[in-house]
């Protein structure tokens, strides 16, 4: 029980700062952040694809050449959970767990099930392939999904505009 | 083999020990039972206990007050790791609030390593991070007319975009925010977010009378107690007997 209890606190935190995350993603040299407001249609979309509003009014993401890099929270099961998701050519490159609050559910960072996500695209407003779940950790698979999609989503919309 | 006799004194032992043990609880169960019995009249249903002892036993408790700002008309205060805007709940942190102001219509609060804007009315604009270019390791914020203002890393900054991008600044600006002590009655507005209503007489007086007030042994303790009832009785319709014949 203390070791399960151990691990589960040991869980918890930040795994990578937002800083190293876009120095990695840009290679030490991140552009300056853009926004967006999450107002009118946009706003609607958003909902629709997480099943619920985005935690904020405002959304930061970083574009250099083709590529794009979002730092996204969505709830697990209480808390939120922060993702850092690259996406190049429409395609997920790379999916991460920046920080996560929960106390069950942290598997989804190990990089054998975020590979999964790897090459993914929206087919629609969903993902163009099946994620297989974890046991213990459905709630975390399906935050991190959703927030895949609406990475994806954003992306689109952002090089639309 | 030897003949176990079950004599008159060993029953007559067996009774008043067992009397002695269950008339405590006889009594709590009489008590607890007319109270419940009469839940409707004596309106146990509508009232209320918010007794720190009574809510101790159900688990239920007020974080301790971290920090509290006084912000327009606004307090922006933290109870454990909640964070509220007057009494409504707005966000969680685990790290203390250095700051808050207003700004652009805007609340910004700081933290150590974030800012975070919210509406008026308490709903989440953006968290600021150094990732966005907020300087690191903050010490103070502070709000004029046009400009936001951080002491970070021991230096001053000062943001006109709010806290898009900062600069290093050598102002005087002195009127940074402080903490302020919280009224009691504001106080007791956030800590009746922790307690709702408190627990209710009818739920208390149950819980009293099934054990499941001592959680987890209640329940056993009173499941030995009905044994002990039913020894003696057992024991009392025995002795009834044997007396009879007698």
């Amino acid at each position: 029980m203390v070791i399960l209890l151990a691990s589960s606190l040991h869980a918890r935190g930040v795994y990578q700062t937002d800083k190293d995350f876009l120095d990695e993603v840009f290679d030490n040299a991140p552009p300056k952040s853009k926004k967006i407001m999450l107002v009118g249609k946009l706003r609607k979309s958003v909902e629709k694809i997480l099943e619920h509003p985005y935690g904020s009014l405002r959304i930061r993401y970083w574009k250099k050449d083709e590529k794009t890099a979002w730092i996204l929270e969505e709830i697990g099961k209480v808390e939120p959970i922060t993702f850092g998701i690259e996406i190049k050519d429409n395609q997920i490159q790379d999916i991460k767990v920046l920080e996560f609050r929960e106390i069950r559910g942290w598997e989804v960072r190990y990089p054998a099930f975020r590979k999964q996500f790897e090459g993914a695209s929206l087919d629609g407003m969903k993902l163009n392939r099946e994620v297989d779940g974890i046991s213990g950790a459905t709630l975390s698979v399906w935050a991190m999904t959703s927030i895949a999609e609406l990475s994806l989503f954003l992306d689109q919309y952002v090089k639309n505009k | 083999m030897k003949k176990i006799r079950i004599t008159l004194k060993a029953i007559n032992q067996v009774h008043k020990f067992t009397g002695i043990a269950v008339c405590v609880f006889l009594i709590h169960l009489s008590i607890t039972g007319i109270f419940l019995n009469h839940t409707e009249e004596l309106g146990l249903d509508e009232k209320y206990t918010a007794s720190p002892l009574i809510l101790g036993l159900y688990n239920i408790s007020i974080p301790n007050k971290e920090e509290s700002f006084s912000v327009d008309n606004h307090f922006i205060s933290r109870f454990g790791n909640q964070v509220f805007l007057d009494n409504q709940p707005v966000f969680k942190s685990e790290n203390p609030i250095i700051g808050a102001v207003i700004f652009n219509q805007m609340l910004v609060l700081a933290f150590q390593k974030e800012l975070v804007l919210l509406t008026e009315e308490g709903e989440l604009i953006e968290k600021l991070t150094t990732a966005t270019g907020l300087p690191e390791n903050i010490q103070k914020l502070g709000g004029s007319d046009r400009l936001l203002l951080l002491r970070a890393s021991n230096q001053s900054w000062e943001s006109e975009d709010e806290g898009q991008e900062w600069r290093g600044t050598d102002s005087n600006f002195n009127e940074w925010s402080n903490e302020v002590v919280m009224p009691n009655e504001k106080i007791q507005q956030v800590e009746s977010y922790f307690l709702g209503k408190g627990v209710s007489l009818e739920q208390f007086f149950l819980d009293l009378h099934n054990g499941n007030i001592i959680k987890g042994f209640g329940k056993w303790l009173l499941d030995i107690i009905a044994i002990f009832l039913l020894l003696i009785s057992i024991s009392g319709i025995w002795i009834w007997l044997r007396k009879k014949r007698y």
